[in-house]
């Protein structure tokens, strides 16, 4: 058991190293083996699924991120990384519904507000957008591009309001 | 009374749009000395030609020579523009965002012939664009008159 247990951590470490230098395929290899010995290794589900991310392949990295959810419901980044996964697929709502949980979780990270303002603008949700975006400049005042969304969000809310109807999607 | 208010609620978020621009100019402006990130460029030079294309405050009355003034601001940003977007192709000449957000630039400096390459570029990267290029001017975002689009050009 002991055994199994630090080949599983010298597994580990060998996927992040290959994940640090972009070497996703490599990652995504040794951490099958890891979750072969340990399939019950919730974070090892997780990073393998940036790496599937990295190589956009959305949906098997949607696979890892539902099953570490389902091994470790507590997780908040793996709510996140799911949620960018949908967005990626341009299933904006889906991945509304898994920033909500990572913002349950991480109340108190920016960058979970951010990208949900995103999707909240792509689906032409402007006031959350803007909502959203207010939030991640509170929590993260020097970081510019929160700054920039709000004001394109801002910008789509008034073109919306001043023709009274929803206008076109953004391109952010 | 409501014409009153909604004017009053739409100078407020025109202030807060600028404002809002001019501080991720400037915090994108610090990130940018650490590491010369292209998206971080490309979103800078869009912070700049929004701000160009905003002008100045619609209750502002500016005499000739303020009115100069203000043409030259806008000049310098759209030119400050062009820099950052050219640079953010520089280093990653595949970014759509960045090759669009050129063609914007181009079609509010007349240069259309140019954005037309833009455009054609844009659609070599990503066939499946052209959703976002019957975006590329954004002008309806701020003014309803200049809401053109390149396909109808």
């Amino acid at each position: 058991m002991a055994h199994i247990e630090s080949v599983c951590m010298r597994l580990t470490q060998e996927g992040l190293r290959h994940q640090r230098l972009q070497e996703h395929r490599q990652a995504i290899s040794v951490y099958s083996q890891a979750l072969r010995l340990d399939p019950l290794n919730a974070r090892n589900y997780t990073r393998r699924g940036l790496s599937y991310y990295a190589l956009q392949y959305c949906h098997l990295a949607l696979l890892d991120y539902n099953r570490s959810i389902q091994l470790d419901p507590t997780n908040g980044a793996t709510y996140m990384h799911s949620g960018i996964s949908y967005s990626n697929l341009t299933q904006h709502q889906r991945a509304i519904d898994a920033y909500n949980q990572a913002v349950r979780i991480n109340p108190h990270d920016a960058s979970i507000y951010y990208n949900r303002g995103n999707s909240h603008s792509l689906l032409l949700m402007h006031e959350e957008a803007v909502q959203d975006f207010t939030k991640s400049i509170e929590l993260e005042p020097d970081d510019g591009s929160g700054y920039y969304a709000r004001a394109v969000a801002t910008l789509h809310l008034m073109a919306a309001d001043r023709r009274g109807i929803i206008c076109e999607s953004p391109c952010v | 009374m409501i014409e009153n208010k909604n004017s009053f609620q739409e100078r407020a978020r025109r202030s807060r749009v600028v404002s809002d621009f001019k501080q991720a100019i400037t915090f994108l402006t610090e990130q940018l000395v650490q590491s010369r990130a292209p998206w971080k460029l490309r979103i800078r030079g869009c912070a700049y030609r929004y701000l160009a294309l905003l002008g100045q405050p619609e209750e502002c009355v500016p005499n000739p020579q303020e009115q100069q003034e203000l043409l030259q601001e806008e000049i310098a940003r759209l030119n400050q523009s062009v820099q950052d977007i050219e640079e953010a192709l520089r280093l990653n000449p595949r970014d759509l965002y960045a090759v669009m957000e050129r063609a914007s630039v181009r079609v509010q400096s007349g240069r259309i012939a140019e954005a037309r390459v833009d455009i054609a570029r844009a659609l070599e990267i990503n066939p499946s664009s052209m959703y976002h290029v019957d975006q590329v001017d954004g002008f309806h975002l701020v003014t309803d008159e200049c809401s053109i689009s390149l396909c109808r050009i």
